[in-house]
């Protein structure tokens, strides 16, 4: 579609490109321009994504039309398109850089059927000569792998249409859904390459072949994300879809009036578009969730900062505190010409009522307003501290939700990431270079993989299963021992203390 | 300096004296009881909220002084969380920060209980615990544990971490933050200090102004070493965690914990009679078909004030000393 796009732009600003002329879009990757992109006439002769450009340029006769690849031209594009599209659902769901999920579910009211809504799609593709294959489905799954992988051999589920060179795929009933996806290949599907590598390796090529394999070997050898992709293909579980909101996201602009290279002259910048920003959000009594600033280098592409917050804020302070930190990393080159901050993620973020100076309002407030002001208060504060903690710390290191407690059984208080090797010496332990004379013991409690998460091989085997003893020494300190049998050799690990 | 008023002006003296140390002194809604009755009443109903408070334990400190050699001794921080949390104002959904290094409590140790059919320490002071807490009979308590959560600052120097534990204490969300202090020095310990009285002081101001009724400041609780370092601090009160004396009857973990110091609060009786608080782990157990069934929580005992007899020698003695 992006070698459509170019080709559209091309024309509409009078650069000449004929039709039957090679367009190709390259990128640098890996120490060498490569294919991004390629038109259909391209592929003809044997262009290929990924290919080096001077050897895709060695397979033609004619020179080609190359541009750079610029995803914020495609993107656009795409998002143009998509809007365009939401005049047949209000669902419409980006998939991927190319493609559409629409949602017609209800809509076939429209129209006398399924299909004669799908050519009025592909003519709004035609008009803006973009070539496109479309499926109908009664999953999203489905119509997927068809709209990609779909050939004139699923003939059965061809849409009757007016003779068009590729046809319009589809299946009415969900019972049809394996019979015609059979003979597509796996890829079809939308695994990760290394199952699809794994598939490969023991034979199994068409989605047909993957159909036969039982459930069970599925997901032990591949995983449960490889079921439940099936499952979404099939109907037997739902795919979640986001739909496009019909909102364009917040963003703000500043242009220099020539590159600077001035740290402080981008961070006032910066500054001022974050109150711009703050204003508007403001205006739509809206907060931000994350957040993401572009700078503009004249000597390469583009850098991107984004920030992602614990709880929605228009602080313009805050959020330049969140930015800081990352502005100070970038590395300015030759200069900067220009800023983009985008709001990516936005949430409703009430107005709150300010009291006047040296004025109480706690008589004109409610006992369950003054509550929840102050639940809101505490929340937005430690939404705050959050951020400032990930900034300074790192996302993993600030747990906001503690590991779902599974059970009541007694655990101490500090559990050690690894269990610490000690010596037993008689009714004694050293542990830590310090003797710990023992004078009770509670268990054992036999502590086994859950079944649910673990596999059956280490289900079955007997060295995973531990044994816990609680021990106390004659100061009354107490500690969880360990004890495993390797090759009939008993080892105790102190696991945790109630320190 | 006293020859400087005539006897006419003492009872204005006093009335101004009174005036300006009125705002000095705490009300009991400032303070968190510790559950420790003979502790809670010698120093005017519990520990400053706005404050910090420094527990040096030696606990399973092993003799390589190793970074990872030291258990912070978090049963009793637990006991301490749970007293915070329940001071405060039902709905105001104010966090405990814990900041470790390397460490972080067990979730299930974060759990409050039942035994009896009675709340164990999770109950608000003074109000009806089964009504406070929303649980009903058999149930397990987890505010604390869904109230908590946990920075690992370990690997960051020692700015960093006191810089993020500031900004908790000042955060006014915050309920009490309970951080690992080793390596913290006077002057971070003071900075802390300053950070929760100055905090206490803004969120009054601003809560006055909201019209809310909650209360503020953030309990401050440093976890550090007992070793030589830690011998002098700028911390509200400076307490010794120990392992109790093992017992056959209760058969538990338990925990005591001895006043060091305390500023501005009855220093006097805390010298001579170092106050001793003890707690223990509670928990009921039914053996049947090879299985435990436990709940666990963290109670105080029956408080008591012990009169350590070296102690109590050794000061009369320096006073004695003083006086000659």
């Amino acid at each position: 579609m992006s070698t459509d796009i170019l080709r559209r732009q091309r024309i509409a600003q009078g650069m000449p490109t004929p039709l039957e002329s090679v367009i190709l879009v390259v990128t640098q990757r890996s120490g060498a321009e490569r294919i991004v992109a390629c038109c259909a006439q391209g592929e003809r002769v044997g262009i290929r994504v990924g290919q080096m450009r001077a050897h895709a340029q060695a397979l033609l006769e004619e020179k080609a039309i190359v541009e750079t690849y610029k995803p914020e031209r495609e993107q656009k594009a795409v998002l143009y398109l998509a809007q365009k599209l939401q005049r047949f659902s209000p669902r419409v769901v980006l998939d991927g850089p190319s493609g559409f999920i629409v949602d017609l579910t209800g809509m076939e009211r429209l129209e006398p059927n399924e299909c004669a809504l799908c050519v009025k799609i592909r003519d709004l593709f035609t008009s803006y000569q973009i070539h496109s294959r479309l499926a109908v489905a009664p999953t999203v799954g489905a119509a997927r792998a068809l709209a990609q992988y779909g050939t004139v051999q699923q003939s059965c589920s061809v849409c009757p249409d007016r003779g068009q060179p590729i046809p319009i795929f589809q299946i009415t009933d969900q019972k049809l859904i394996a019979s015609t996806l059979g003979t597509l290949p796996i890829e079809a599907l939308g695994f990760d390459m290394e199952v699809i590598t794994a598939l490969k390796d023991v034979g199994v090529q068409l989605v047909s072949e993957l159909f036969k394999i039982p459930r069970s070997s599925l997901q032990r050898r591949y995983g449960q994300e490889s079921v439940r992709i099936i499952d979404e293909v099939l109907g037997g579980a739902f795919e979640v879809l986001v739909p496009l909101d019909h909102e364009t996201s917040l963003s703000v602009h500043h242009h220099f009036d020539g590159p600077t290279t001035r740290q402080y002259v981008i961070m006032l910048a910066t500054e001022g578009l974050l109150d711009r920003l703050a204003q508007r959000l403001r205006e739509r009594e809206s907060g931000v969730c994350r957040l993401s600033l572009e700078v503009n280098r004249v000597d390469v592409e583009p850098i991107q900062v984004s920030v992602r917050l614990g709880y929605p804020s228009r602080c313009a302070s805050h959020l330049m505190g969140l930015l800081r930190p990352l502005l100070e990393t970038i590395n300015l080159g030759f200069g900067v010409d220009g800023l983009v901050l985008r709001a990516l993620e936005e949430d409703r973020l009430a107005h709150s009522q300010q009291a006047m100076p040296g004025v109480s309002d706690q008589g004109s407030r409610s006992a369950s307003q003054r509550t929840q002001h102050g639940r809101y208060a505490a929340d937005s504060s430690v939404g705050v501290l959050f951020d400032r903690l990930r900034t300074r710390f790192g996302h993993e290191q600030v747990v906001t939700a503690l590991n779902a407690v599974a059970g009541t059984a007694l655990r101490p208080t500090l559990l050690f990431e690894r269990p610490e090797s000690i010596r037993c010496e008689g009714d004694a332990i050293v542990w830590r270079g310090v003797r710990y004379e023992l004078v009770a013991w509670v268990g054992p409690e036999q502590v086994s993989p859950s079944w649910w998460t673990a596999s059956v091989d280490r289900l079955r085997d007997a060295s995973a299963t531990r044994m816990f003893y609680r021990v106390a020494d004659c100061h009354g300190r107490w500690l969880w021992l360990q004890s495993r049998t390797d090759s009939e050799e008993e080892r105790w690990f102190v696991s945790g203390v109630w320190a | 300096m006293s020859q400087a008023f005539s006897s006419t002006d003492t009872p204005s003296i006093n009335d101004a004296l009174r005036a300006l140390v009125a705002p000095l002194e705490l009300d009991e809604a400032s303070r968190i009881p510790t559950g420790w009755h003979g502790i809670d009443a010698a120093t005017g109903g519990g520990l400053h909220r706005a404050g910090v408070h420094v527990f040096l334990s030696d606990l399973f400190q092993g003799h390589t002084q190793t970074r990872h050699g030291w258990c912070p001794p978090l049963g009793i921080a637990i006991h301490l969380a749970w007293r915070a949390l329940a001071c405060e104002h039902p709905g105001d959904g104010r966090r405990i920060a814990w900041f470790g290094m390397g460490w972080r409590p067990e979730e299930r140790s974060l759990l409050g209980g039942l035994r009896a059919g009675r709340l164990a320490c999770a109950s608000p002071v003074g109000s009806d615990s089964s009504q406070s807490s929303g649980c009903y009979s058999g149930a397990v308590d987890e505010r604390l544990l869904n109230a908590s959560f946990v920075v690992d600052t370990q690997g960051h120097a020692v700015q960093d971490r006191v810089w993020a534990i500031e900004q908790a204490i000042r955060c006014p969300g915050i309920a009490a933050v309970i951080a690992d202090g080793r390596e913290f020095d006077e002057s971070a310990i003071r900075r802390l200090h300053v950070a929760a009285r100055s905090a206490a002081d803004d969120t009054h101001g601003a809560h006055s102004d909201a019209g809310c009724s909650g209360p503020v400041g953030t309990f401050a609780i440093l976890l550090l070493p007992h070793d030589r370092s830690t011998r002098r601090c700028l911390a509200d009160t400076r307490w010794r965690v120990t392992s109790d004396q093992f017992s056959d009857l209760t058969r538990t973990p338990a925990w005591k914990v001895r006043l060091l110091r305390a500023r501005g609060m009855q220093a006097l009786a805390a010298t001579r009679y170092p106050l001793v608080g003890r707690c223990h782990l509670d928990w009921e157990e039914q053996h049947g078909s090879g299985l435990a069934t436990e709940r666990s929580a963290i109670v105080c005992d029956t408080p008591s004030i012990h009169v350590d007899r070296h102690s109590s020698s050794t000061t009369n003695r320096t006073r004695d000393a003083h006086a000659a």
